[in-house]
C-alpha cells in the first residue's frame, strides 16, 4: 500500500472478507499498546504476553460481532483486559511496574542540572512504589489514563463502566494515590 | 484538589518499563488463526443449539477433553453458553475476600435504581448487605448474606450465599460462563422455569452485551444456581445443597 496507512475500520473489514494480512497488520499496529495492558493487569510479563495473543486470536473469531463504524481499539482492548484478568495468578509472584534503568551518562556529569534529575527519579520512584500498593481499580484506572495516554471512550469501554464516571474515577484513584504516597511518608511529592 | 500529581505522572509515562512484544508476536497470533480456522463463521450459536437442551450438557461431561473443546464453543443452552477451559484460565477469587459488587445500597435503594423487579429470599430474610453494579447496562443488584450457625461459609469468605439479580436481556446480551472440565452441570427445575446447577469446580461468568464482553469480576467459588425468570437472569451461590438454593430460589419476593 503506498500513501496513507489503512484505517482501523478498512483493516477490519478486509480480515473479515478473508484477509489474514490485514489482520496481521491491526496486531502489529496494537500488540504494544495491548501487551501494556495485559502487564497491568497481571503484572507478570509471561502472562501478559500469552494473554495478549489469545486475545488477537479470539478478537479475530469475533469479528463477525465487531459493529461496522465503531473503533476496533477499545474493542480489542476489552478482549486483552478480560483475557489478562482471566489469566491473572494469585499474586505470588507478582512483579511490580518499575522505571527504566537510569542511562549511563559520561562521566563528569554532562546532563543538564543532574541534581534536579535525581530529584525527580527519587519522586518518580516513590509514585511508581505507592501506585503499585493500590488496589487494581485505582491503579488500572490511573496506569490507562497517565501512563497509556488513552481516552475516557477507551478507557469506560476496557473498564466496562458508563463513561460519565471515568472523570469521578480517576480523581478517587489520584486522591487514593495521594494518600498512599503521603502514608508512606512522601509529603513533599 | 490533587492536580499536582498530573504532571508528575504524566511525565512519568515514557520511564516505565514495559515488557516488548517477543520476536514474531504477530505471526504467533496469524499462525494460531490459520491452525484453527473459525469453524462456523456467522453461525448463529445462541439459536441453533437451543432445542437440544439439556441432553447436550448431559452429554459433554462425558465426552473427551479435545471433543469438549471442539464443541464447546456451539453449545448455547437457554441464553447460557459453557465453555471448558484449563483451570489457569479461570480467575482466581480477590484477596482478602472482597467480592467487588458495586455500590452499598439498601433494598429499597436497590429497587429504586434497578431496570427490574428486585426480589428477596423470605427463609434468608434480609440481607447483610445490598450492592448495586452496573458493570451490567441497566444494573446488576447483588444480596450478601454472611455466615451464620444455619448458613456455612463459602470457602475463603464470611460469605454465605450470594444472590445476583440482573435484567437478562437474552436476544441481544449473551451471558456464558467459563469453567473448568471437572465441573458438572445439572439441569434442574426452579420455579418452573430450565435452570442450572454448577458444581465442582471453579467457574467464571461472562456477559456479552452491545459488542463488549464484560467479564464479571469472580464471586464465591461455590455451587452456583442459576436460572431466568420474568425476564431477570438470578444466580444463587451458595455451600450449601441443591435442595437449600432452591428453598431460597422458591422464597424469592
Amino acid at each position: 500500500m503506498e500513501g496513507r496507512p489503512a484505517e482501523d475500520n478498512e483493516l477490519v473489514e478486509r480480515a473479515r472478507q478473508g484477509d489474514v494480512g490485514a489482520y496481521e497488520e491491526l496486531v502489529r499496529r496494537y500488540q504494544h499498546l495491548a501487551l501494556r495492558v495485559a502487564y497491568l493487569i497481571t503484572r507478570d510479563e509471561g502472562e501478559a504476553e500469552d494473554a495478549s495473543q489469545e486475545a488477537f486470536v479470539k478478537a479475530y473469531r469475533a469479528l463477525d460481532r465487531f459493529k461496522s463504524g465503531s473503533a476496533f481499539r477499545p474493542w480489542v482492548l476489552t478482549i486483552v483486559s478480560n483475557e489478562a484478568k482471566n489469566r491473572r495468578t494469585s499474586g505470588s509472584r507478582r512483579a511490580a511496574l518499575a522505571l527504566r534503568a537510569v542511562r549511563a551518562r559520561p562521566s563528569g556529569g554532562a546532563a543538564p542540572s543532574p541534581e534536579v534529575a535525581a530529584l525527580d527519579r527519587e519522586t518518580h520512584s516513590g509514585v511508581i512504589a505507592a501506585m503499585n500498593a493500590l488496589p487494581d481499580r485505582d491503579r488500572l484506572v490511573l496506569g490507562y489514563r497517565y501512563f497509556l495516554d488513552m481516552t475516557e471512550a477507551d478507557m469506560a469501554a476496557i473498564l466496562g463502566v458508563a463513561r460519565g464516571t471515568i472523570k469521578s474515577r480517576i480523581s478517587r484513584a489520584q486522591a487514593r494515590l495521594r494518600e498512599e504516597i503521603d502514608r508512606r511518608g512522601g509529603r513533599d511529592v | 484538589m490533587y492536580s499536582d500529581l498530573e504532571p508528575i505522572l504524566t511525565s512519568m509515562a515514557s520511564e516505565i518499563e514495559w515488557p516488548e512484544p517477543s520476536t514474531g508476536f504477530a505471526q504467533r497470533v496469524i499462525a494460531r488463526i490459520e491452525s484453527q480456522p473459525v469453524p462456523h463463521r456467522g453461525f448463529p450459536r445462541w439459536t441453533a443449539a437451543l432445542a437440544a437442551g439439556a441432553a447436550l450438557v448431559a452429554a459433554i461431561l462425558v465426552f473427551s477433553p479435545a471433543t469438549r473443546e471442539a464443541v464447546a464453543d456451539l453449545l448455547g443452552i437457554g441464553g447460557v453458553q459453557i465453555e471448558y477451559v484449563a483451570p489457569r484460565d479461570l480467575p482466581t477469587p480477590a484477596p482478602g475476600g472482597s467480592l467487588d459488587l458495586g455500590h452499598p445500597v439498601t433494598v429499597a435503594e436497590a429497587r429504586e435504581v434497578a431496570d427490574f423487579p428486585v426480589v428477596v429470599p423470605k427463609v434468608l430474610g434480609e440481607p447483610d448487605q445490598v450492592w448495586f453494579d452496573t458493570i451490567v447496562p441497566k444494573g446488576m443488584v447483588s444480596l450478601v448474606y454472611l455466615a451464620r450457625p444455619d448458613l456455612p461459609g463459602a470457602a475463603g469468605t464470611d460469605v454465605a450465599v450470594l444472590i445476583t439479580e440482573f435484567r437478562g436481556d437474552l436476544a441481544r446480551g449473551q451471558f456464558f460462563k467459563k469453567m473448568v472440565a471437572t465441573s458438572t452441570v445439572e439441569t434442574v427445575d426452579v420455579n418452573g422455569a430450565e435452570g442450572y446447577w454448577i458444581t465442582g469446580s471453579p467457574h467464571s461468568f461472562f456477559f456479552e452485551q452491545d459488542d463488549r464482553v464484560i467479564e464479571e469480576t469472580v464471586r464465591l467459588v461455590e455451587n452456583v444456581l442459576l436460572w431466568v425468570q420474568d425476564g431477570v437472569t438470578l444466580r444463587i451461590e451458595t455451600a450449601g445443597s441443591l435442595h437449600k438454593a432452591l428453598r431460597i430460589a422458591e422464597s424469592l419476593d
